[in-house]
């Protein structure tokens, strides 16, 4: 008789997906479940080999080798280690386009009081030294941070200075539309190695319409193959958002990212916060945008298969968490939730919040994720008494709907979304739409492991070896 | 799942035997139907727990009846599964995790047999 593991499952298809605590997954006929838990798999089923071997079952009451699977469970959230690593800084409000959802809160050009000052500056720059991270991510926001030359400069300046005595290792990255991309900017982006990420919606009719002006996409392009000839080609890297009207042309995007020479697409859907709150009806929007999501991948899958190199970035964050034993840094989807955890804010305003979205929820007068003061020492505001409180609702692991669910895994955590679309941090699994988008991609790309799998799998484990994770 | 009636064009009443499935397993099956019915639940003193769903909004249709009562007798199923996997592994849960993100010594000695009790 054998001894039971801790594993989840669910049913697809006409056969149950098992997955284990550390994620590894088999695919076995429907009922398995039931007849493992009922002790009825039998010695000389192959499957009791396969179950031995994935730590499903154990012939001993501690499994031999368990060191290896505490191992593997550690590996799984080595995004924990070093503590945040991403550290957002928003230069300014102010921006110089007009978009449709914009989920930053972005003020027009002129109005100065959205600057971030100096002092500021520099206290938050002290904060983030103080991560114990011996690598921190330092990234520009807005806003547009482009309208921000100067302070931008004193930023990585008064950075590079105060590391001599940390000597940590900093990636710069500037998020911003390219539209401002001066040679002050691009200058700034050379010397100190600033990564550029920008944004691009799609083709010029659907990008000018999501971004409220008529000649963004031809400013965007400029900027970016302007920032290309001077940073280098893979210096720049663009996300889309879906906007409603985006949804309609799954193809014609990818298609238009391909044309201007990117390797990759981050499919994002809008987030329920900024000025994309007033949206509508936010279940069929999901809905749509899944159903978006498939027709893009499938197309991307297709280029794919003609020998082009075209990752679809969300799917690979996704593939790394099935299809190997390492973590991601990708906030969205870590458990313990990425806030605190990996990423936190300072605000123009000199606010700290525990996400980019945290943030924007204060721009509309709900400052429940505000941790604090950049005037404030660094526990009390990285472990105070709403870093805790925040910290009792942050794990998959431990809530309702989530903490039974097959792809527990392969999700996040996010109680900031819980908070703004439903009203409370811990939130409620079967009405959200965070939920509901995950559950039902994570199944689509189960259902083409399972069902493509000799098309897809190669493609999948190009994108894993090529992608950032 | 003992009966699974309507008892009016909004409700459906539900019995179920709790040596077949526990409060914890109940519990869970309910959740995924809370966000479109009220649930009203009588434990009876025969082992037999006695559950009202009021559907919040509208009429419960033929289709729709149907389908919930396939989604609540799997899930009832289901959750018994899981529950008895999590019954059982729940002390080797805790050790793997105790193992896996305990800091420095403090666990070196931790009495594996001891405290799974096994």
């Amino acid at each position: 008789m054998y001894n039971l593991l801790p594993f989840r499952f669910t049913r697809h298809n006409g056969k149950e997906i098992l997955v284990n605590e550390v994620g590894d997954y088999l695919i076995a006929p429907t009922g398995t479940a039931r007849r493992i838990a009922d002790k009825e798999i039998k010695k000389d089923e192959d499957l009791y080999k396969d179950l031995i071997n994935w730590y499903f079952i154990s012939e001993t009451p501690i499994p031999e080798l368990i060191d290896l699977l505490a191992v593997r469970l550690r590996t799984k959230k080595a995004f924990l280690n070093n503590f945040t690593v991403l550290h957002i800084f928003v230069l300014t409000l102010r921006c110089n386009q007009n978009c449709i959802y914009c989920q930053a809160s972005s003020h027009e050009c002129h109005e100065s009081t959205y600057d971030m000052t100096r002092e500021t500056m520099v206290k938050a720059i002290d904060l983030m030294l103080k991560s114990p991270s011996p690598s921190v991510t330092m990234e520009f926001q807005g806003g547009e941070p482009s309208l921000m030359p100067e302070l931008l400069l004193f930023a990585i300046n008064s950075t590079e200075q105060k590391n001599k005595d940390h000597l940590k290792e900093i990636t710069y990255v500037l998020c911003t539309n390219s539209i401002n991309l001066t040679d002050e900017i691009l200058g700034i982006c050379v010397c100190y190695k600033v990564l550029i990420s920008t944004s691009l919606d799609g083709f010029k009719l659907l990008h000018n319409h999501n971004r409220g002006k008529s000649d963004s996409y031809s400013n965007v392009v400029k900027g970016i193959n302007k920032a290309r000839a001077v940073l280098g080609f893979d210096r720049i890297s663009a996300l889309m958002t879906a906007s409603e009207q985006s949804l309609k042309y799954p193809k014609e995007i990818v298609n238009t990212y391909l044309e201007n020479g990117f390797h990759s697409i981050f499919l994002r859907a809008l987030n329920p916060h900024g000025l994309a709150s007033g949206f509508g009806n936010w279940d069929e929007y999901y809905d749509r945008f899944v159903n978006f999501y498939k027709e893009a991948l499938d197309h991307i899958i297709e280029l794919n298969k003609s020998e082009i190199l075209f990752i679809e970035e969300f799917t690979a964050l996704i593939l790394r968490k099935i299809l190997t034993p390492f973590s991601i840094g990708f906030v969205d989807l870590q458990s313990p939730s990425g806030i605190i955890n990996s990423v936190v804010v300072y605000n123009y305003d000199g606010y700290v919040y525990a996400s980019d979205e945290s943030r924007m929820l204060a721009e509309h007068g709900d400052y429940t994720f505000r941790l604090g003061h950049i005037g404030d020492h660094y526990d009390s505001i990285f472990y105070g008494e709403k870093a805790q409180r925040i910290a009792m609702i942050w794990a998959n692991e431990t809530i309702a709907g989530c903490s039974d669910c097959a792809f527990m895994n392969y999700c996040g955590a996010d109680p900031v979304r819980n908070h703004s679309t439903q009203g409370d941090m811990y939130g409620f699994r079967p009405t959200s739409t965070f939920c509901k988008k995950h559950k039902k991609i994570i199944q689509h790309l189960f259902s083409l492991i399972i069902e493509r799998e000799e098309e897809v799998l190669p493609i999948f484990k190009r994108w894993i070896k090529n992608s950032k994770g | 799942m003992i009966s699974f009636d309507p008892i009016a064009d909004n409700k459906i009443q539900l019995t179920i035997d709790i040596t077949l499935f526990n409060d914890t397993v109940i519990t869970k099956t309910l959740y995924w139907i809370q966000s479109d019915f009220f649930v009203f639940w009588n434990s009876l003193s025969n082992n037999i727990a006695n559950i009202v769903l009021e559907k919040k909004a509208g009429l419960i249709s033929e289709e729709e009846f149907l389908k919930l009562k396939n989604q609540i007798n799997q899930n009832l199923i289901d959750f018994k599964t899981r529950d008895i996997v999590n019954q059982e592994t729940k002390n080797i849960r805790d050790i793997l995790y105790i193992k896996a993100f305990a800091n420095g010594d403090e666990f070196e000695d931790y009495n594996l047999m001891e405290s799974s009790n096994v």
